[in-house]
């Protein structure tokens, strides 16, 4: 009796469980498996929606002109470059704040909130806040750097090469997404056994060798997590593009998630999107699979 | 041993400076935003800006207020908010539950494939999804946006969930059994309780991605429907030289997620390093 | 049982008080009905183009007009998502003619030419092309323009430049462009320039201003009426020559790198920091009346100078209906409206901007007003103009073929002659997309 009685809660266990899961199977059944498979389906097509309907079958072609379009091409550099700069930024200010906060002091928790001021606002609310800050005619970016001497007249920032222009929304959207990463190491940090540091300490290490030997490789694993949370969120740049430059003047700041959003709803050429979408996607996977082998290869 | 003091004292107040510096360069852009949308057009258009603190203007707000399309914006954005943070909280209790306390074969799988839904470029689902509304007729609106927005947050929402429901011991589940207590029964008198802190960081998340977000009401709300965000910026558009009118609606839009973020900080914060420190 | 009856009295009343009030309606038979029209920068708060005219026709008519201003990408954008999605949501858009081309040929504006009288037709003026697609009208335009020379009285005098004999030769124009170019202050920065115009800031304005050297040149158009591209022959080689000259001895405004808005235009122009400008018609308005313009009485209007010869390029607006619309009856009520002849009238007068129709160019009142050194130089480029570059292809072509090949040459990324090959050739196989 008690074997068919541990049988039976094993098996109504099972089916509970997925009936919990049921509406989120079916959602994620319809509304995620299903146009996954009809967007690759688009992919080998060649739909555009201002012309009349065709379902051409043309294989590979979209992937080809994708790669071969050079908006496309370039488009992949500078988010390269955005990317680089923007991590490069968020992380290293990012671990210096949680290292500040990392300490208690009066005051402390309003400085944490303060923090999750640019991570609750509107990512447009961001885009318009730093399109007020960098205008060409009146923006307090050009006053301030006029001030101090590094310019002698303002200037239109979105309109010098297109380094200038993406570093600067590289610098926006630091501003919006360095508390959340600040947030994670400070977490991190707060469950650092202090035995750690002492033992250090006594074998003579300093405050720098302690930081590159004790503290950074205990954040690894949410190094790891912060590396693909925040490359993702750098790939996936949009908002800030649409209010702050449309990917212009010209193309110049025209990266890949933005144009592949033009060549879907305003070229309507939803087939090219739909490669160039899983381009993007195929990237962001071997980035991931690649941030965590090479950390996981050092975790002893 | 008194160079030591000197030392942390001076340590001390490096940090107090350090920390309220850190505050500052946070707060000071919304700031600006702030104080530019009282002042007057004059003061705008001088170079460089000028500011007055008593010589304030409420026009740009005025001007918003008396405009229709910003009342139909920010009224469709409450309704897609509360509909799709009310659905996500439901769908990710259940799920989250399931995956966080039960035993089932194929979980792995599962969150594999959320964690894939996270990570990936929601665009490349967007592009068939629009096409997909279209002959459902579900373009502009409420349930489509709502719909749309689903698909974003509820694998976020059962990540989330499943850390809370994961951590709460099983002898309070098994006791309920004990009880004899129904499977559900057990779900609702204990699993929810208890994990009550993270449904409601879920319902947090939810109301700031949908109240946040442009590519979605961007994309399948086109009109009759169309959200705050998007009202917002097309502001960076045409009224290029009307920063007032610009900064006033940023603040807007800006003020119900500040105000949450305030005063649920504590359940956000956890929320967000859920994943990040293991323990 | 008084009371009674005076209650039912009372009910009677109420219920029949719609119908009474709708009685006297009688006169407005489409009142109750709603518009929802999509256009284009429609001006500063101070002085709406065409809203006006609008608000006059809610009140005469009873029609509710839901009015959304966009910059001009955003409406591309919009109403290609929206005609994607075959939404009813819109019944008018605000188009010029490249936008009527693409709407047109994918089957999404309707076509009204049957229902537009002989006598509308022959009064429109070059303005129709805004609206016309392969012969076929899908709207009405709102009003002309056309781009004309303008320069500065103050600077020209500074620099020993004679006011009354513009000028009117190549030569004559870039040597006075050369002597505009100066440092003003003394602080060894130059702050004036000798010319602006649109501008290389994106593929559109490039493709523009590329155009109308060519016209100038005496190339006609830059595609034939196959498609085929024209414009990397010897004339497009010298136009684009010619206009990258300008950039490369840094006579042009920098402005035009990055700003290409109207109003920005506008405002460049205003600040008083050139000395020519190649402007459209409807500058001249803003330039001599807006409070911010600080040229208002140093501007002058010529014809553009010649190259080959002197040309101009129209670019008109207009409105056309969506073939979505559920109110497409009410949509041309509104059109007509906006292009009556009394309307373009008064807005040619309030705001500058050339009318739609032939007949206020032979108005006295039109004829006597401040206006009249612009009209005059109008009514010369109206006969020696090209229209507007349009084709359903046209955006395309504009931001990722010709117009960005313009752009690397100016900023020497490629040589002309390279930009010009491999604008050909990226042409023709954009093209053929189309086909």
């Amino acid at each position: 009796m008690g074997s068919k009685i541990i049988r039976n809660k094993k098996m109504s266990e099972q089916t509970f469980g997925m009936l919990l899961l049921s509406p989120t199977l079916i959602f994620l059944l319809a509304f995620v498996a299903f146009p996954i498979c009809y967007s690759i389906y688009l992919s080998f097509q060649n739909v555009i929606l201002s012309r009349p309907y065709s379902d051409e079958f043309v294989g590979l072609q979209n992937y080809i002109n994708i790669l071969r379009n050079p908006v496309f091409l370039n488009s992949l550099w500078k988010t390269l470059y955005f990317s680089v700069s923007f991590l490069f930024s968020v992380l290293v200010i990012g671990i210096i704040v949680a290292l500040v906060l990392n300490h208690n002091f009066w005051g402390k928790s309003f400085v944490v909130t303060c923090l999750l001021i640019p991570w609750a606002i509107p990512r447009v609310v961001n885009g318009l806040i730093w399109k007020w800050i960098y205008d060409g005619n009146f923006g307090i970016f050009n006053a301030v750097l006029l001030k101090i001497g590094i310019i002698d007249s303002y200037k239109f920032w979105f309109g010098e090469s297109p380094l200038v222009g993406i570093l600067l929304i590289s610098i926006a959207y630091t501003w919006k997404l360095m508390p959340f990463v600040a947030l994670l190491f400070l977490a991190a940090l707060q469950t650092m056994p202090r035995s750690l540091h002492e033992a250090a300490k006594v074998d003579g290490a300093n405050v720098w060798q302690r930081f590159i030997y004790v503290t950074i490789p205990y954040l690894r694993y949410t190094l790891i997590i912060v590396l693909i949370l925040q490359t993702t969120l750098a790939i996936k740049v949009f908002d800030i593009i649409a209010v702050l430059t449309r990917g212009g003047p010209g193309d110049r700041t025209m990266l890949t998630y933005y144009y592949v959003y033009r060549l879907a709803f305003d070229y309507l050429n939803i087939s090219l999107a739909s490669a160039g979408g899983y381009i993007i996607a195929i990237f962001i996977m071997i980035l991931s699979i690649l941030y965590y082998k090479l950390f996981k290869g050092g975790k002893d | 041993m008194f160079l030591t003091h000197r030392i942390h004292r001076f340590r001390r107040l490096f940090i107090y400076i350090a920390a309220y510096l850190i505050a500052l360069f946070i707060l000071a852009p919304f700031i600006w935003v702030l104080i530019t949308s009282f002042q007057n057009v004059n003061n705008l258009m001088s170079v460089p800006t000028k500011i007055s603190f008593t010589d304030l203007n409420l026009s740009y707000y005025k001007q918003l207020f008396a405009d229709p399309r910003f009342w139909s914006a920010l009224r469709n954005s409450l309704v897609v908010v509360l509909i799709s943070t009310f659905c996500t909280t439901i769908i990710c209790s259940l799920g989250g539950y399931a995956i966080g306390t039960l035993k089932l074969r194929g979980k792995t799988v599962l969150l594999f494939i959320i964690l894939g839904i996270i990570l990936s470029p929601g665009l490349a689902f967007l592009i068939p999804l629009f096409m997909m509304l279209r002959s459902l007729r579900l373009i502009d609106t409420y349930l489509g946006i709502a719909l749309t927005f689903l698909i974003f947050q509820v694998p976020i929402g059962i990540w989330i969930l499943r850390g809370f429901f994961n951590s709460i011991p099983r002898e309070a589940f098994e006791a309920a059994k004990i009880d004899g207590c129904s499977p559900f029964g057990v779900f609702l008198r204990i699993g929810l309780p208890l994990a009550r802190p993270g449904i409601i960081t879920v319902a947090l998340f939810s109301f700031l991605d949908s109240w946040n977000d442009l590519l979605i009401p961007l994309i399948v709300a086109i009109h009759k429907r169309t959200m705050l965000t998007v009202y917002a910026s097309t502001f960076g558009g045409l009224k290029q030289l009307n920063y007032g009118g610009a900064t006033a609606v940023a603040v807007l839009s800006a003020i119900p997620t500040i105000f949450l973020a305030i005063l649920f900080s504590k359940q956000i914060i956890k929320g967000l390093t859920a994943g990040a420190v293991k323990g | 049982m008084k009371r009674l009856l005076v209650f039912i009295l009372i009910v009677i009343l109420v219920l029949a008080s719609p119908l009474i009030s709708s009685a006297g309606q009688q006169e407005k038979p489409y009142a109750g009905r709603e518009l929802v029209v999509f256009c284009g920068p429609d001006g500063p708060p101070e002085c709406r183009r065409i809203e006006p005219y609008v608000r006059k026709f809610e009140e005469e008519t009873g029609i509710k007009v839901q009015w959304v201003e966009l910059t001009f990408p955003d409406l591309h954008q919009k109403f290609s998502t929206m005609a994607a999605a075959k939404s009813s949501a819109v019944d008018v858009i605000g188009t010029w003619v490249n936008f009527t081309a693409e709407f047109a040929s994918a089957g999404w504006l309707e076509d009204i030419t049957d229902k537009i009288d002989e006598g509308l037709r022959k009064d429109l003026s070059s303005a129709i092309n805004s609206v016309t697609y392969k012969g076929r009208i899908y709207g009405l335009p709102e009003s002309g323009d056309i781009r004309l020379l303008f320069y500065n009285k103050r600077m020209f005098k500074e620099a020993g430049l004679d006011l009354n004999d513009p000028p009117d030769t190549w030569d004559e124009f870039i040597e006075a462009a050369r002597l505009l170019t100066k440092d003003t202050d003394g602080d060894g920065k130059i702050d004036q320039w000798g010319f602006r115009s649109m501008g290389c800031a994106a593929g559109i304005p490039a493709m523009c201003d590329y155009q109308l050297f060519c016209y100038m040149c005496g190339l006609d158009s830059l595609f034939d009426k196959n498609d085929r591209p024209l414009f990397n022959s010897s004339q497009g080689l010298k136009a684009l020559k010619l206009y990258i000259q300008l950039y490369d001895e840094e006579l042009v405004d920098p402005a035009m790198y990055t700003v290409w808005q109207y109003l920005e235009e506008f405002q460049r122009w205003g600040a008083g920091i050139a000395g020519m400008a190649f402007g459209w018609a409807s500058l001249y308005d803003y330039a001599t009346t807006h409070e911010a313009s600080k040229v208002k009485d140093d501007t002058l209007v010529a014809p553009m100078p010649a190259i080959n010869r002197s040309a101009s390029i129209t670019g008109s607006q207009g409105f056309a209906i969506s073939k979505f619309s559920k109110n497409k009856d009410i949509a041309l009520e509104l059109l007509k409206c906006i292009c009556s002849a009394e309307n373009t009238k008064d807005m040619l007068l309030r705001t500058g901007f050339l009318p739609a129709r032939k007949s206020v160019y032979d108005d006295s009142e039109v004829k006597g007003s401040k206006l009249a050194m612009m009209l005059a130089a109008a009514a010369i480029q109206e006969k020696n103009y090209s229209n507007r570059f349009a084709a359903p292809y046209g955006s395309e072509i504009a931001n990722e073929v010709l117009g960005l090949a313009v752009i690397k040459a100016i900023k020497h990324e490629m040589t002309p002659e390279e930009a010009l090959e491999w604008a050909e050739a990226k042409a023709i196989e954009v093209i053929a997309k189309y086909k």
